[in-house]
């Protein structure tokens, strides 16, 4: 096993684990988890060693740590015929290792006593091995306040002194997390530099045998290796930039990978072999395009790798339309609820009695005139959506609707008054219930709790701009005209 | 009583307690047609259940039928989820399927989830967002849903502390490798209502579970009620947990082709006859409300089903399908039309039937007497036949509108706007409002100049129709058939020279616009009794399905005996004086008349004017009531004059219901003090004060404790 990019950090780990610090602390924001792969090889291969592998995130209650790191150590793994029991000494008492943190490290001294009792020969080996926990995803300790001191010293509270080491790995650094009042010691801390582009490129490259050897098929053959070289170093120079993850990149890989290998040998002469290095040339540069918009899709998986490969792409426009049009209306209230101030209502929507009918023509009103020496005001759609109750919501609604919408439904007669029918509209059951649904589906955003009953419940909204845009498109509504600060 | 001590158990979360109507007021419920059988609203309650369970077996079956393909497809793609995975990805990932169901129900979960129960390759478990608050409750959720299904019960045997904790995930692992089966089981977690979840615990549970994929095979569906438009996942979702999954999405038919497909089948198709047929104008709702409000089925399925309850009031629908009448046999149903009960009934029959005979006005009367209720039931079998016979003609018509119209616009022969193409529920939206005219000529005049082999063409299409026609209306057919393969022989093969296919398509052109303008026509012509099985422009009960709440709470304050006693209303157009109404709408009068802030006080003083003019013209009542009781009182008709005034005016009954005023209220009246008059008055005020605050009409103000701010303005009165 050895991983690019990783030679010094696995020395200096191995160094380390000769006499390891009871508390280690290992910070990696790029890539985490090759960074736990490597260490899950080291100590898997230390001899003499036995170690814990816990996930912060899956361990989400100490008891759940407990379990996992006293059965991992003891090299344990629960049956279902046991009827799922844990590990524990054969003449323990009747109280379990993981119902407190005295226990848990009574479990811990148990763990090496237990050796010692058992095996003889196995015994002497048991009792001079060292001990490491590691807990991966540490800052999400944080949720358990109570277990984050005991666990980094651990090695002191449980008396197991320097056979026991606690090792974190995480994204953020030490300091960010840190328990306040310096109850925790100072950790023995390792930062893990980010891979270099020749690093990720050598890691992609030692990964294709693997690939090779665990899915034989047309794509992946060994004889292939020269040309995945190259492929992989275009794919890396041009997307580098973006992402240092290397499992990242391999994801873009893997998806165009087919594509390539395909028309490769569609152009190469002879039908096993590969093709010459101009046309290799060639077809790199074809492909130089689609690694770009490959990227730009697969990065924020808009599409999956998968579906790439096909040929698919998630077709978002296809049934935009697919929302009722009282919908529609809502949600671009409340993108102009959120977007502009509530004083400017009145000014946007607002008519007189003698102007109903015809359209006023509106001008958007432009960002403050700003005096000198004054703090520029930030613009509505950097800062996000203003929240707002349901009665502002429910009038601009109304005044779009009276502007906007052609009712099939004759008016009826008894109605006179102008907007007394788009009155009736916004204030039926339909459109309250509309909002409630809105609300469950999370295209607008309730602040207020569900229970509270006092005052109007107010709303955010949450579609993006585009979204608005498009919704208004497909209404007639001039968005734009009715924003306050245009962008 | 029940319901008081059901409302003391913490645990029942919901408790009805239904209203129940002082006995007074029951004998009003039932509002009575005149011309009704007297057990004649339930039978036409039933004949209703009979309709529309008919309509909604159909209506349920073809969206069945829609459902169906996303429903098999999901299944497979479960089933394959751990197949074929694409080589070279950096890690193993979760699959996780997205069933898009923009209508809100979950029907098609529902069915995916039963046809995965019933496959033994996969085991299904369902998610709730109540249950699933915290990582914690959504795991344990999750494990002992898989566990539970299975009959073995090692894992009690030890004590639950000595043993791994039933939410970790270690569980299922150990669990799932002692299922020694030969083929992998799937195990699939259904995500209902997937919007509701706590995006954080679901990031969690998505990590721990991908964490342990390929060894637990694990597939996620999640139910979604937001259209895929709205990309909730990637709107929703870190991309952090994003990469962990392999997300693939579906959505279920839904919107406008659905709608027309449960259209055109239901009420356009040649192999169902409903028992009710849908006017222009409850269709004409249900497309707007469609398009506007709520785009789903389940909308369109109770917007049909009011519009059947609404046509079942007419007393005449109750022969809708039969003359049985309710009963077992036609002589039965000819003695029950025989009792004088029945009479009311039976002479609006008559006048229905006779109607518009074409007799002379002498003859018509002697005709009149010569009738028999045997003969009736005749004439009432022939009209029933005659709609049928012109629904299922107007029906094969109508489809051969649209079969010639996607022939021309296949063959260019018509254009339409490119930018608002017709649907087929336009179409029927024009046929329905009487408004195909313009159409049919326009594709009469394309079809004239069709060629000789577009019409050939033609003709070969409408005669495979003709043939494909059910046997049931094939009679109907029979002679259309003929003709088409009549001029079908008289089109000359080779490339026409001698106009005779313009004059065969002249004549084809002429042949269809006749039958279209004979049965597309207004289906009120076919019979004389038509209103029993068409709904025709009924004005559909919009306010029964979305009524707007603040219109309704106004006209409920204002016009409260509307509301409390309709049928007075319905008689007389009487406007009540405010002290006839209840003491909560008095209030609200004065409110209306008040400026933006209201002074209790001030409030409270005119709410007094008010109740003391009701107080004297109550006493002035009852000492006339009184008084006429006692001169009637030999001739002993107290009953019936009690009942005619008590209609005349309802606030006294209704006040003493709302109230519990005490019956001989009059009697004390005199003897009662000033003092416990004033805290009467101050009792009633507050309630109805409270209530008007309860509704949202009164807005209290920190600054000045008297007064309290109006919420309301601007009712139209």
């Amino acid at each position: 096993m050895d991983t690019p990019g990783y030679h010094e950090f696995a020395d200096n780990i191995k160094t380390l684990l000769t006499s390891p610090p009871p508390f280690l602390y290992i910070r990696d924001s790029n890539t985490p988890r090759i960074t736990s792969y490597v260490l899950n090889s080291i100590l898997a291969s230390g001899e003499n060693l036995r170690y814990a592998h816990v996930d912060a995130i899956a361990c989400f209650t100490p008891r759940l740590i407990f379990d996992g790191v006293l059965n991992a150590l003891a090299r344990w793994s629960p049956r279902w015929s046991d009827g799922c029991a844990n590990w524990s000494k054969e003449d323990a008492s009747d109280e379990a290792y993981n119902t407190s943190l005295g226990s848990f490290m009574r479990g811990l001294r148990d763990i090496r006593s237990d050796a010692t009792s058992t095996g003889k020969g196995k015994a002497k080996a048991i009792e001079d091995a060292q001990m490491v926990i590691l807990i991966e995803n540490a800052d999400r300790l944080t949720a358990m306040p109570n277990l984050m001191v005991p666990l980094t010293r651990l090695a002191e509270l449980s008396q197991l002194d320097t056979s026991l080491s606690v090792i974190f790995l995480s994204r953020v650094r030490w300091e960010d997390i840190r328990p306040p009042l310096g109850a925790s010691p100072d950790p023995f801390v390792v930062d893990v530099q980010p891979l270099t582009k020749d690093d990720a490129t050598q890691f992609l490259e030692a990964n294709y045998l693997r690939i090779c050897a665990e899915n034989p098929c047309d794509a992946y053959d060994p004889s292939f290796l020269p040309l995945y070289k190259q492929f992989v170093s275009a794919v890396v120079s041009i997307n580098f930039p973006f992402t240092h993850d290397p499992n990242e990149l391999a994801y873009v890989i893997a998806a165009q990978w087919p594509h390539f290998i395909g028309a490769a040998l569609r152009e190469a002469s002879d039908e096993d072999a590969l093709p010459d290095e101009p046309t290799r040339m060639r077809l790199l540069r074809s492909f130089t395009a689609s690694m770009t918009t490959a990227f730009e899709s697969l990065y924020p998986r808009e599409t999956h790798a998968a579906d790439w490969v096909e040929g698919l792409s998630t077709d978002t426009n296809a049934s935009s339309s697919s929302l009722p049009r009282m919908h529609k209306y809502i949600l671009l209230a409340s993108y102009i609820a959120s977007s502009n101030p509530p004083k400017t209502d009145l000014r946007m929507f607002g008519r007189g009695l003698d102007e109903r009918g015809k359209k006023k023509k509106r001008k958007g009103g432009g960002g403050a005139r700003q005096g000198a020496g004054k703090v520029a005001k930030v613009p509505q759609r950097l800062i996000g959506p203003s929240s707002f109750p349901l009665d502002r919501l429910v009038a601009i609604l109304g005044a779009l609707v009276e502007e906007n919408e052609e009712y099939r439904v004759e008016v009826h007669e008894g109605m006179s008054i102008p907007g007394e029918w788009t009155d009736m509209e916004v204030s039926r059951v339909g459109v309250l219930g509309t909002i409630s649904e809105l609300t469950r589906m999370r295209l607008l955003q309730r602040t207020t709790a569900v229970d509270k009953l006092d005052g109007p419940p107010v709303l955010k909204c949450a579609i993006s701009y585009e979204t608005a845009l498009e919704y208004a498109r497909e209404l007639g509504v001039p968005l734009v005209d009715l924003l306050w600060e245009t962008a | 009583m029940g319901s008081s001590s059901k409302s003391e158990d913490i645990n029942q979360k919901v408790v009805c307690i239904p209203f129940i109507e002082p006995e007074s007021a029951i004998e009003q419920q039932v509002i009575r047609d005149d011309t009704d059988l007297p057990d004649g609203v339930e039978l036409r309650l039933r004949a209703y259940q009979t309709a529309w369970s008919k309509c909604l077996a159909r209506i349920q079956s073809i969206v069945h039928h829609l459902k169906d393909p996303v429903v098999s497809d999901v299944v497979r793609r479960v089933e394959g989820a751990y197949e074929d995975i694409l080589p070279g990805l950096p890690q193993p990932e979760l699959p996780v399927i997205c069933i898009s169901e923009p209508t809100g129900d979950s029907s098609t979960l529902n069915l995916i989830v039963e046809e995965l129960t019933r496959n033994d390759r996969t085991l299904v478990t369902r998610l709730y967002p109540a249950t699933c608050n915290n990582a914690m409750s959504a795991m344990k959720a999750l494990i002992s849903g898989f566990i539970n299904q299975s009959d073995d019960e090692v894992g009690t045997k030890h004590k639950a502390s000595a043993s791994l904790a039933n939410y970790d995930i270690q569980t299922l692992l150990a669990w799932y490798d002692a299922l020694n089966d030969t083929q992998r089981l799937e195990l699939v977690v259904v995500f209902q209502g997937f919007e509701q979840f706590d995006p954080l615990v679901v990031q969690d549970v998505c990590y721990i579970c991908s964490l342990n994929v390929p060894r637990l095979p694990l597939v996620f569906l999640l139910g979604l009620s937001s259209p895929p438009s709205a990309r909730f996942l990637s709107h929703t979702y870190p991309r952090a947990t994003l990469c962990l999954l392999r997300v693939s999405n579906v959505t279920v038919p839904h919107g406008l082709p659905a709608l027309e497909d449960v259209i055109l089948k239901t009420f356009f198709d040649l192999d169902f006859q409903p028992d009710i047929d849908i006017g222009s104008s409850a269709f004409t709702f249900l497309v707007d409300y469609f398009m506007r409000h709520n785009s789903g089925i389940d909308a369109a399925l109770t917007i049909l089903q009011l519009a059947y309850m609404k046509h079942f009031e007419d007393p005449l629908t109750i022969l809708v399908n039969d003359n049985l009448l309710g009963t077992s046999s036609l002589s039965e149903a000819m003695e029950k039309l025989r009792q004088p009960q029945s009479f009311p009934f039976l002479d609006s029959l008559f006048a229905r039937v006779h109607a518009q005979s074409e007799q002379a006005g002498a003859e018509h009367i002697d005709l009149w007497h010569q009738e028999t209720i045997d003969s009736l039931f005749r004439s009432l079998d022939k009209e029933r036949s005659a709609f049928r016979d012109h629904t299922r003609q107007s029906r094969i018509w109508f489809k051969i509108l649209t079969l010639a119209r996607a022939f021309l616009l296949k063959e260019n022969a018509i254009k339409e706007a490119p930018d608002k193409p017709r649907s087929s529920i336009d179409l029927i939206s024009s046929y329905l409002d009487g408004e195909l005219e313009g159409e049919v000529q326009a594709l009469a005049k394309a079809i004239k100049k069709l060629g000789s082999y577009q019409l050939r063409a033609l003709l070969d299409d409408l005669h495979d129709f003709f043939s494909e026609v059910p046997a049931s209306s094939q009679r109907l057919v029979n002679h259309p058939r003929n003709h088409c393969t009549s001029l079908l022989t008289s089109l000359p093969d080779e490339e026409d020279v001698t106009g005779v296919s313009v004059q065969i398509a002249e004549s084809v052109s002429t042949w269809l616009l006749q039958h279209w303008s004979d049965y597309l026509g207004n289906p009120e012509t076919s019979s004389k009794l038509w209103d029993i099985w068409y709904t025709a422009s009924t004005p559909f009960p919009a306010d029964l399905l979305n009524p707007s709440t603040r219109s309704s709470l106004f006209s409920g304050l204002l016009q409260p005996w509307a509301y409390l006693s309709p049928a007075d209303v319905q008689n007389e157009a009487t406007r009540y004086a405010t002290w006839q109404l209840p003491d909560t709408s008095i209030l609200f009068c004065r409110y209306l008349d008040s400026g933006k802030m209201i002074n209790v006080y001030d409030w409270f003083e005119s709410f007094v004017l008010v109740l003391d003019t009701q107080r004297d013209r109550l006493r002035e009542r009852k000492k006339q009531e009184t008084m006429a009781a006692a001169n009637a009182k030999p001739l002993k008709k107290g009953t019936s004059s009690k009942r005619s005034r008590s209609s005349a005016s309802p606030t006294k009954k209704g006040d003493k219901a709302a109230r519990g005023a005490p019956d001989d209220e009059d009697n004390v009246w005199d003897e009662q003090d000033d003092e416990n008059w004033k805290l009467e008055i101050q009792a009633r005020f507050i309630r109805a004060l409270h209530e008007l605050d309860y509704l949202g009409f009164v807005k209290h103000t920190g600054r000045k404790a008297d007064h309290v701010l109006r919420t309301v303005f601007d009712v139209a009165d």
